[in-house]
């Protein structure tokens, strides 16, 4: 009310973590009301680097689903299915099916789970993914490799892709593709394999080789753009070109290939417009606070400059005050002091909020800097909230439900805090986000809600009315009514609808674009936000392309902070196929299993150290060591293993805590148990996307203490 | 001790319980009068907990209500270490666990004593304030049994406060309560600490020595 009073609402903050998609009440709406442009949602330390490339060159920004049971030729960028990226149940449930079936290669510099069950394994240096992909497709076109009823073909049909020379883009008609061959012109021509083979560290001799038996798998042939090649400081192009290679074997939207989501039928929220008072549109009118849509941070989502979020960013906004202070926040199921790089920076931000609220089902080090913490219901058990997923051509909504009696008095973070913090401001006269909330009804009584509960209820049959309610049934699964949509607990799509979106895709020309009008008109409109040139744009974003080729899919040297001499190592961070979500390091499990990771050992945290290099450095497994980069240390015990490349060194997120629970630190809230990787790795960005970058970002050196 | 001084003795006793057991419940602004009461009843039992109850007292004015909110929230609820929890079964079983079978079991005993966990407690039915509260139960019931001239049931009510005590808040109030007086932030919830562990010990030993101890 203060704020409020002081025409300071936007100076209020919601930071979001984990959610359920009732987030828009807490994330959306009550930060709207209230008044204030800083809802900041964890994304962007997840992988929307990731759906960068996918989105400039079909349309689509999103995680996608792989049709792994009917692919011949499955090339992994960075991902590790049986770890992390997204369905990891599922793919775990079918990848022995998979590797019976199909050739799989895949681009890592370390041996991930995955890998060790690969055709092909390629320890590329870190960074130089976008070296690989071009060269890959530079053989499938040199090679007449690419599948013609989907890309189109030269009007006589002979194949003028020849190393080093252009082509007459008038020569080619494309079907469903845009601007093949002016890609070749600009960017592909002169990537051999030979070329590729000098940057990536590996053989010509396997690049030629899995880029043939990528090409004669098409169409079913699925290059998977995991996080490893995209959240890197120039990874945004990385993303578009290891994508592109799907669109070269008409993969994209095909049996076998790489498919979007299918389509669901649930429904919004209430829209909140005539509950903004002045005030309230007066403060959401402000910057964010984590400075998206500046020149250096363009964060273009979807095409739209400024709409992508920065995460990380905040805690520099809330540190400098730039644009202005900020003097209340809620964070929920979030945990940015531990989960985002260099995060001392977000403890001293976290310091310097007057009045910070933390929800969630276990304190942690972002509670740790919280006035009050208010304990969270578990999403399994107490919860009512909904989840969206995709696997296997079909997407499920399923709902969360509370089964179990509460033992202490803690609320639903999306429904019924907000609820009871919007009566608690009724009470002290600002009533206007209750107001709202009534208008929530049920859709079987049209009552509206009296308390929390029927709140968190009508809320949620509201948004699922279109699955449930037979009157306004669209698609997928059908039910008699509420009743049976909650005892069955799930609502499944009907199939996936393969080659639907083919000329139908929601780029600029409807087609999958190799010169991407759609990232022009995105770039062009950042730079005339800012009255300056795309070239410009690419400047202060750290990219090295100009003209042209910022508008395709392309190789750029990556952004690698650390001086070679000084910090000889190259860090690779990955993750833990036991971190789901990074919520497991107070559980015995945890480290009981840890050797499920390949190279891991049982209750340590290893960093994995080629035996050459450590050989040269006089140190041995079970040794403790300092890791240092420009920006910070860890320590923690080294292993030889061979499953890393030369020159780099893999370490596993997931331990360092040290205010996580009994088991995850050592001491609690003075020692931590192993390190935390982020305090190694800078505070930097893929600036088109917004995201931190993780990845062949930093250089350290090693020490044994 | 005739009849009547055991009946007032037993009555200060009862709403000693209770007043303890409200002491263990989040602070608000009527806190001094509950202290100021409980300090009256301890006196007027002659209980060693008199002393650190008087502390209590002077320790609890309304202008301290946020500091003691704090600390209680540190002592008893968390979310970081909880020095002194509150809960039963964190000491009589394994592994600091809570909801535990001695949980289970303290119910059971509520339940068998007509009684159960009101649904607005959202806590755990072993917590310390909870455990307090029905040894109220059970002697006030005891009183009201003396007041009748039922001697047969008062004894009863004493048997199953003995059992009670012996098997649940007997068992654990000592190691509790030093947690509380080491762990304490504050005057109030040192002195709280070491009030509750002397006036229940005492209590038990004064219950063990059983009704001819009582009827004296």
């Amino acid at each position: 009310m203060e704020l409020r009073d002081n025409d300071e609402t936007h100076k209020y903050m919601l930071m979001r973590g984990r959610y359920s998609y009732l987030r828009d009440i807490l994330y959306d709406r009550m930060t709207k009301i209230i008044g204030s442009p800083n809802n900041i949602s964890h994304s962007s330390i997840c992988a929307e680097a990731e759906k960068f490339g996918p989105y400039y060159t079909e349309g689509y920004w999103g995680y996608r689903q792989y049709d792994v049971l009917k692919a011949h030729y499955i090339l992994l960028w960075g991902a590790d299915p049986l770890a992390a990226n997204r369905q990891v149940s599922y793919y775990s449930k079918v990848w022995g099916d998979v590797v019976g079936k199909a050739t799989i290669a895949i681009v890592e510099p370390r041996l991930s789970a995955s890998a060790g069950k690969a055709d092909e394994w390629l320890p590329i240096i870190p960074g130089q993914d976008g070296a690989l992909a071009v060269a890959i497709a530079h053989i499938l076109l040199v090679q007449g490799l690419w599948y013609r009823p989907f890309v189109g073909d030269f009007t006589d049909g002979v194949n003028r892709f020849v190393p080093g020379k252009t082509v007459d883009e008038s020569g080619f008609e494309e079907i469903y593709t845009h601007g093949v061959v002016r890609w070749w012109n600009l960017e592909l021509k002169d990537k051999t394999a030979e070329w590729a083979a000098d940057i990536t560290g590996l053989p010509a001799e396997q690049i030629q080789r899995v880029a043939e038996g990528y090409g004669n798998a098409a169409p079913h042939a699925i290059s998977w753009v995991g996080g490893g090649p995209c959240m890197q400081v120039r990874g945004g192009y990385s993303s578009m070109a290891c994508h592109a290679l799907n669109g070269l074997v008409g993969a994209a939207d095909n049996v076998g290939g790489t498919l979007v989501s299918n389509k669901e039928y649930t429904g919004k929220f209430p829209a909140p417009d005539e509950f903004m008072d002045e005030i309230a549109k007066k403060g959401k009118k402000h910057e964010k606070i984590d400075q998206r849509g500046r020149l250096h941070l363009p964060a273009i989502k979807s095409g739209k400059p400024g709409s992508g979020v920065v995460t990380n960013n905040a805690a520099d906004g809330i540190l400098n005050e730039d644009p202005y202070d900020i003097k209340v926040a809620i964070g929920y199921m979030n945990n940015f002091s531990f989960s985002a790089p260099q995060p001392e920076r977000w403890e001293r931000a976290l310091s310097k909020i007057p009045f910070l609220v933390h929800i969630t089902t276990n304190a942690s080090e972002f509670s740790w800097f919280s006035d009050i913490v208010l304990p969270d219901t578990h999403h399994m058990f107490e919860k009512w909230g909904y989840v969206k997923s995709i696997g296997n051509g079909y997407r499920h909504v399923t709902l969360m439900q509370p089964i179990v009696k509460n033992v202490w008095d803690y609320k639903i973070d999306e429904t019924e805090i907000p609820w009871l913090i919007a009566e608690k401001l009724a009470q002290k006269g600002f009533d206007n986000l209750l107001r709202h909330f009534q208008t929530y009804q049920d859709p079987e009584t049209g009552k509206a809600p009296a308390d929390e509960k029927e709140f968190a209820l009508y809320a949620l049959k509201l948004v699922t009315q279109n699955l449930w309610d037979p009157s306004q049934y669209k698609g997928g699964d059908k039910f008699s009514g509420w009743e049976e949509f909650s005892k069955i607990g799930v609502w499944n799509s009907d199939p996936y609808p393969f080659r639907k979106r083919w000329g139908n895709m929601k780029t600029k020309t409807g087609m999958f674009e190799f010169y991407s009008e759609t990232l022009k008109a995105a770039l062009q409109s950042h730079a005339a936000n800012h009255g300056v040139t795309v070239n410009e744009v690419m400047k202060a974003t750290n990219y090295l392309a100009r003209g042209e080729t910022a508008f395709i899919p392309h190789y750029e040297e990556p952004f690698t902070l650390g001086d070679e001499k000084e910090y000889p190592f190259v860090h690779v961070d990955h993750k833990s196929r036991l971190n789901r979500e990074g919520r497991s390091a107070n559980c015995t499990w945890y480290y009981d299993f840890k050797d499920l990771d390949p190279g891991e050992e049982l209750w340590a945290d290893v960093a994995k150290i080629n035996p050459i290099d450590a050989r040269k450095l006089g140190i041995e497994s079970g040794d403790r060591i300092k890791i240092t980069s420009p920006t910070g240390s860890l320590i923690c015990t080294a292993k030889h293993w061979e499953g890393v490349r030369p020159g780099t060194v893999a370490k596993c997120f997931g331990q360092g805590h040290w205010a996580y629970g009994r088991l995850a630190s050592e001491e609690f809230g003075k020692k931590p148990r192993g390190g935390n990787n982020n305090d190694i790795i800078p505070a930097q960005y893929e600036a088109l996307s917004g995201s931190s970058a993780y990845y062949g970002v930093t250089r350290i050196k090693i020490v044994k203490i | 001790m005739n009849m009547e001084d055991l009946a007032a003795y037993e009555s200060m006793r009862t709403q000693a319980y209770r007043l303890f057991a409200e002491c263990y419940r989040l602070p608000e602004t009527e806190l001094d009068k509950t202290v100021g009461r409980l300090r009256r009843e301890l006196e007027g039992m002659g209980s060693a907990s008199c002393t650190p109850a008087e502390k209590m007292y002077q320790a609890c004015g309304a202008d301290r209500l946020e500091t003691l909110k704090v600390d209680y929230a540190r002592l008893f609820v968390g979310p970081y270490g909880l020095p002194a929890a509150p809960y039963g079964s964190v000491y009589l079983e394994e592994g600091r666990k809570i909801m535990g079978d001695s949980t289970i079991d303290a119910r059971r005993m509520y339940m068998e004593a007509g009684v159960d966990i009101a649904a607005a407690c959202k806590d755990a039915p072993d917590h310390i304030a909870v455990e307090l509260e029905f040894l109220h139960l059970l002697s006030f019931r005891e009183v009201e049994a003396m007041r009748r001239g039922d001697m047969n049931d008062a004894a009863l009510m004493i048997g199953e406060q003995a059992a009670f005590l012996a098997r649940h808040l007997g068992l654990w109030v000592e190691p509790f309560a030093r947690s509380v007086e080491k762990a304490a932030e504050t005057a109030f919830y040192r002195s709280l600490g070491e009030a509750t562990r002397i006036f229940v010990l005492e209590d038990q030993d004064r219950i063990a020595r059983g009704p001819s101890g009582l009827f004296r």
